[in-house]
């Protein structure tokens, strides 16, 4: 074999070798313009905080806040489709969940479900659960919560736990402090 | 695996009762993002919550999530520093190792090998009821890895041998593995872990996509070992298509040069070199086919030897017309105008496909298909992209800042003007003092009805006495 034959023999490995043995860990990062990039991430996050913050302020400042949260345990007698909060009596949201949202619920996530205004003085905040209830049937129930709202933020938690006596899905609304 | 630490990680909230504390709701919520996979509003959520004092008593745990979710967007200095500003003794046991685990992959990310020793040997997590030692799949890998850096085959073999044959970490570290070997010059070894990763059944497109290049480069060993046999009956057990299909028609032409089958070895070429696509296989092979010529000529006589040279001129011509197009494009490249139109085209929404088709039409015919894709193709441009499709979504959200500011810039004019005409009712109408009299007022009307109630009670009973003695009391 002539020394052109072996110098391509030996290139032709090399490059084969070179296109099928890239480290499969492929993950280096591009150094300095990460940095910068995470630099400007964290600067518009703090932006997004500090924005959220002044809303919450102007919008629902703490002498009228009520703010509603979901929270699920189990969800083995019921799967949930959707929720319709009242407060006083008039709908103020209704949402619809994904399988992802159901998901996350029943890991230990609890929704922000509604933030708003009310009186100061009594009130009352009704939910409706509609959803899969035992055995797959269509099912919908209502719980609901009466709260006096004073100079601090409200916060009230629709919690859905599983009922192991009697096989039920069971719905709380509290207050929490 | 990613899920196992998050769940160890967020454990705790899983017991608790419904009832639950506005800090403890503060957390979930903060999980709620999370489980969903949306880790910056997590941890944009985590940042509101920390500024309003919302963390609770626990506030080591908001840091730990605080990190995860910096981790899990991408901002890995920033959850460093958050991981790193936690002090030792505030975090419990269960902390600590949570901690370690994520420095580790930090760490491992970086391929800081030394400070990732340090983090993995602070990772221990105890033995099970039975009394085995339990094993985190990712901890074990990162683990075999670093064995792999520092050249401890034996223990990185032991550890992947620890892991499931079907978790796609032990696929990739085993095939860096059999990388490191053969960089070592241990091609025996090399070997033999390139063929027992070629073995694993293809349980995923990931697990079967490494199994084909473990195949590759088992080939390509042989064929350094000059064991031409087993080269060629692992080149013919791939698959005719696939990604690594040009590679490994090239190694299966050089090695019909090495057995002097130099007809094989121009038909593959040639078949090769017709591909439109530039990559260093087709390279080769516009270079391998007039050798393969020139052999033919010189051996057998079925080729002659102008052939070859104007072959030789083929291939001249296509390498020059090649390195002017990179030249052109290189100079481009260098064009902010050029490089901004080409990002145009990642910077535009998802969904408006026709719009992204003409884009890329119009690229596509400045560039050339094949430049298209490899450009693409690299992990840096990739990064690149997504980096600036993140930049195009921040530049959107701060052009409509300015409006949703002055949105609420007009509600706290507003409340401003009701709380200075709140005031001046209460000053110039006297409302304080009205306020006074009403209570009062109130208080008297209170009292009148007390004692109106009283008499109303003591009626009602002598009304009900009898008459007899009624009359006696009269």
């Amino acid at each position: 074999m002539t020394w052109t034959a072996r110098l391509f023999g030996v290139i032709s490995i090399c490059v084969c070798f070179l296109a099928a043995n890239t480290q499969a860990n492929e993950t280096q990062g591009t150094g300095k313009l990460d940095e910068e990039m995470e630099d400007v991430k964290k600067a518009l996050i703090d932006l997004k905080r500090d924005l959220v913050i002044l809303e919450e302020d102007l919008l629902f400042p703490a002498s009228s806040q009520v703010s509603v949260f979901l929270s699920m345990d189990v969800g083995e007698f019921f799967v949930l489709d959707a929720v319709t909060v009242k407060l006083n009596g008039k709908q103020v949201t209704h949402y619809l969940y994904t399988e992802k949202q159901v998901s996350a619920l029943i890991r230990g996530g609890v929704q922000k479900l509604y933030v708003g205004n009310v009186k100061q003085g009594n009130n009352r905040v009704t939910a409706f659960f509609t959803g899969r209830g035992p055995q797959g049937r269509d099912f919908r129930r209502a719980t609901s919560v009466d709260f006096e709202k004073g100079f601090e933020p409200t916060f009230i938690e629709l919690a859905i736990t599983d009922e192991t006596a009697d096989y039920q899905p069971e719905f709380v609304a509290e207050v929490s402090n | 695996m990613k899920q196992f630490f998050c769940e160890l990680l967020f454990i705790c909230v899983l017991s608790s009762p419904a009832a639950q504390p506005v800090d403890e709701l503060t957390y979930r919520t903060v999980l709620y993002e999370y489980f969903q996979e949306d880790y910056q509003a997590a941890l944009l959520t985590a940042l509101v919550a920390e500024a309003q004092q919302r963390q609770g008593d626990d506030s080591i745990r908001f840091d730990l999530a605080k990190g995860s979710f910096a981790f899990a967007d991408g901002m890995y200095g920033y959850a460093n520093n958050i991981f790193e500003s936690i002090a030792e003794g505030e975090l419990e046991q269960i902390d600590k190792l949570r901690l370690a685990f994520h420095l580790s992959r930090e760490y491992h990310r970086r391929q800081s090998w030394p400070e990732l020793s340090t983090q993995l040997a602070k990772i221990q997590l105890g033995k099970t009821w039975l009394g085995r030692v339990k094993v985190h799949p990712e901890v074990e890998f990162m683990r075999a890895e670093l064995a792999v850096q520092q050249g401890q085959f034996e223990q990185a073999e032991a550890l992947y041998a620890s892991m499931s044959l079907q978790d796609p970490l032990r696929s990739y570290g085993v095939f860096n593995m059999g990388v490191a070997y053969r960089a070592g010059g241990m091609l025996s070894e090399a070997r033999s872990t390139f063929e027992q990763l070629a073995q694993i059944p293809a349980y995923s497109n990931e697990a079967y996509d490494l199994s084909q290049r473990a195949k590759l480069a088992l080939a390509l060993i042989a064929r350094q070992q000059n064991d031409t046999h087993q080269a060629e009956s692992v080149l013919q057990a791939l698959p005719g298509e696939g990604r690594y299909q040009d590679v490994a028609m090239a190694a299966y032409g050089g090695l019909a040069m090495d057995n002097q089958d130099y007809e094989l070895a121009a038909r593959i070429w040639m078949t090769l070199q017709d591909e439109e696509y530039w990559t260093p296989s087709t390279a080769t092979a516009r270079l391998g086919f007039p050798l393969s010529l020139e052999k033919l000529a010189a051996s057998s006589g079925r080729a002659t030897t102008g052939m070859a040279l104007l072959q030789y001129k083929e291939a001249e011509a296509s390498f020059v017309t090649r390195l002017g197009d990179l030249t052109r494009l290189s100079s481009e490249a260098k064009d902010p105008a050029w490089v901004h139109g080409l990002l145009q085209v990642f910077a535009q929404e998802q969904g408006d496909e026709a719009q992204m088709q003409a884009l890329m039409d119009r690229w596509r015919e400045q560039l050339g298909h094949t430049d298209w894709l490899e450009w693409l193709a690299t992990d840096q441009v990739h990064q690149v992209l997504i980096q600036w499709r993140t930049l195009n979504e921040m530049q959107d959200w701060l052009g409509n800042l300015p409006g949703h500011l002055e949105a609420l810039q007009g509600v706290a004019q507003e409340q401003r003007r009701r709380g200075e005409e709140a005031k001046r009712l209460l000053v110039d109408e006297g409302l304080l003092e009205k306020r006074e009299l009403l209570v009062v007022q109130t208080q008297h009307m209170q009292d009148l009805i007390v004692a109106a109630q009283q008499a109303q009670i003591k009626r009602a009973l002598d009304w009900m006495y009898p008459p007899l003695l009624k009359k006696e009391t009269y």
